[in-house]
């Protein structure tokens, strides 16, 4: 089987570092700041002894010149839990038509498979959702190799089949996903119930990220003469002069997809575009990369 | 020059709206993209229902493909162009050049006579030749000329020696008759050869016998008599014997031989019935054996027993059975028998650009198959 991470693009996915914005609260050891205080690396603060603290926290350098008792807090890191949401709705298997054979659903399962790398390598737990399909699946958050490897053979199975009547998304979305957790929506930006249910989670205190992933066709409309356009998923189909049709297309489109991604910035929630031209780890540099990352 | 031999065939050039319709069909069939940002889509633009024909290459060589064929229907010939219209005349031999120049008149044209060799006419006149002699030089030269030259042949009033195939010829030609040319020699040159006729008879039938040779000489016809007694072996040649003996084999071997045997037998009853007498009863009797014949009057040769013998027209009335077989007739007049225009078109000197064709459509339609299935590989 293709290995379903391009050599190059593992490459770069080396340096990145996928982080949440919130502390974590979970056990365990991890790469993220958490918001438990305790053994650790990094200092957080100096609190007075109590009973039950073990002696050898006491710092003595502090009794020494404050004759009192002080105990030294660290930051205790935590490890993150990842979920990733995957739109499958019908509208995800569009592609251009002059890259067939690369649509949105796979350039959604790279995105997926990249995260869970990064992810499962820093120690973190990954989970899978997958809305809007005609089977929602699903895999619990969880760590290690063998988890990760479940996680890689499921999204290589996923397939964007999902009908009109499939845009529902599960309700109890954030029942799956626990507090604290990183989630990743990847979708087409097409259904409002996702991103409904996107910024419902980022208002219960879960970090969300959207990656709405644009064909090259929606990106730059370089459509010409007057072919025939087909919904994926309604089987709607609409013959128009592409020429004519372009320029009011790309403002309308264009209008719509920045009032949208606002509109989630302003309920906290970070929202990246990746036309499917571009590598295939574009929207992974901006939202974890150097310049894009938030601490 | 290009001719074309079949100029029908170019109706077959209609077929080239084909691969026009195919082009203009598969083009709208063929766009159909999934968009899911539909909602999107202006509807107010519609679609432009232009012309525009892709794959302009593939479809130019179809084109030129189907063309050709068109013209492989329509067999194209090669002309040189040093084939300019002639004329020329042809005079056949007998008539005067001095009124031959004057029926063509002001024709800018050379003029031969049709003879062997086609002598100028400025040369003297060869002697006169049957017309089956003109007819085949006729059909040489229609074979043998361009099709680009004017025929105009000057013949006498009066053609012997005619066979009885009607002239075809690949072209139209002027057909021109001089009236009174003392032109054909007088057709039978030698006398005809006498009717050579056996007697073996004796008695009455030997009268009966010599009074028809009478009879016939009287009428102008010239007869070699051999005269015998019965039974004397009758001598090669003779087409007719008048006998009253009876037949043996010998006689039966001259017969079927192609010799003609008169005799009266009253009990004959074989043979069809040529001649009746004035009550209907058969009179005259023929039977063929091999290439001769047996007539038989139905009665002994006597005057007395017969009376029909005595009547004055018989000999006349039997000379046409009696008689070998006239030669056909060959003369005719030469307003009657203008050369017709024949299927086969005079085109020797065309060349025919088929072979060439051929092997240019095959290695057209092979370069129209690659093209095809290299665009079809190709992402639209």
């Amino acid at each position: 089987m293709r290995p379903l991470i391009p050599a190059e693009v593992r490459a770069r996915l080396a340096r990145l570092q996928i982080a949440s914005r919130l502390r974590p609260d979970g056990q365990g050891l991890g790469l993220h700041a958490g918001r438990g205080r305790g053994a650790g690396l990094e200092f957080a603060q100096y609190r007075a002894y109590g009973q039950g603290d073990e002696p050898r926290h006491i710092d003595w350098k502090l009794y020494a010149r404050s004759d009192r008792h002080f105990v030294r807090d660290a930051t205790r890191d935590t490890p993150l839990s990842v979920w990733l949401v995957i739109d499958c709705s019908a509208s995800m298997a569009q592609a251009d038509p002059e890259r067939p054979d690369h649509a949105r659903i796979d350039a959604a399962k790279l995105l997926a498979a990249g995260i869970a790398e990064r992810a499962v390598a820093q120690g973190d737990s990954v989970g899978l959702v997958t809305v809007g399909g005609a089977v929602t699946q699903g895999l619990p958050a969880a760590t290690g190799a063998r988890h990760r490897d479940r996680l890689l053979l499921a999204l290589t199975a996923l397939q964007a089949d999902g009908r009109d009547g499939a845009r529902a998304v599960p309700p109890l979305l954030s029942a799956r996903i626990g507090p604290d957790a990183l989630v990743v929506v990847i979708g087409d930006g097409l259904d409002g119930a996702l991103l409904d249910a996107g910024q419902q989670l980022a208002a219960a205190r879960r970090d969300v990220c959207v990656i709405r992933l644009l064909t090259v066709g929606e990106a730059r409309f370089p459509f010409t003469g007057s072919p025939r356009f087909v919904d994926p998923e309604t089987g709607r189909a609409r013959t128009l002069d592409a020429d004519a049709a372009r320029a009011r297309f790309l403002e309308r489109f264009g209008a719509d997809r920045q009032a949208q991604l606002r509109q989630l910035a302003t309920h906290g929630v970070r929202a990246v575009e990746q036309v499917l031209d571009e590598p295939a780890d574009a929207a992974l540099q901006r939202l974890f990369g150097a310049r894009g990352a938030s601490r | 020059m290009i001719e074309l031999a079949r100029p029908l065939g170019a109706l077959a050039l209609i077929a080239l709206l084909v691969p026009l319709v195919i082009h203009l069909l598969r083009r709208s069939a063929a766009r159909e993209i999934p968009f899911a940002a539909l909602d999107w889509l202006m509807a107010r633009t519609p679609p432009r229902r232009r012309f525009r024909l892709d794959q302009r290459l593939l479809l130019a060589l179809r084109l030129l493909l189907i063309a050709l064929l068109a013209a492989l229907l329509a067999e194209p010939l090669w002309r040189a162009d040093g084939d300019r219209e002639t004329a020329r005349v042809y005079v056949a031999p007998g008539i005067d050049p001095a009124r031959a120049r004057a029926t063509i008149g002001a024709l800018p044209a050379d003029g031969y006579w049709l003879a062997t060799g086609l002598p100028s006419l400025a040369q003297p006149a060869p002697q006169p030749e049957s017309a089956a002699r003109l007819i085949s030089l006729i059909r040489a030269l229609d074979a043998e000329l361009p099709s680009t030259v004017r025929l105009t042949l000057i013949v006498p009033e009066l053609l012997s020696g005619l066979d009885g195939e009607r002239l075809q010829l690949g072209r139209d030609v002027d057909w021109r008759i001089v009236a009174d040319a003392t032109v054909m020699p007088a057709t039978p040159a030698v006398p005809p050869p006498p009717l050579r006729v056996a007697i073996r008879a004796d008695g009455t039938a030997q009268t009966v016998a010599r009074a028809l040779l009478a009879a016939w000489r009287a009428d102008g016809l010239v007869l070699a008599v051999d005269e015998a007694a019965d039974g004397v072996p009758v001598p090669e040649g003779t087409s007719l014997l008048i006998a009253g003996t009876a037949i043996d084999t010998a006689l039966s071997a001259r017969i079927a031989d192609g010799l003609t045997l008169l005799r009266g037998d009253a009990a004959d009853q074989v043979g069809e019935v040529l001649l009746r007498d004035d009550s209907g009863q058969p009179l005259l009797r023929r039977q063929r054996v091999g290439r001769g014949q047996i007539i038989t009057l139905v009665g002994a040769l006597d005057p007395a027993q017969l009376p029909a013998l005595r009547d004055p027209q018989l000999p006349q009335r039997l000379l046409p059975w009696l008689r070998p077989a006239l030669p056909t007739p060959d003369r005719a007049l030469a307003a009657s028998v203008a050369p017709l225009r024949g299927a086969a078109d005079a085109k020797s000197r065309a060349v025919p650009l088929l072979p060439w064709l051929i092997p240019l459509i095959a290695a057209l339609a092979l370069l129209e198959r690659v093209l095809a299935t290299r665009s079809a590989r190709e992402p639209r």
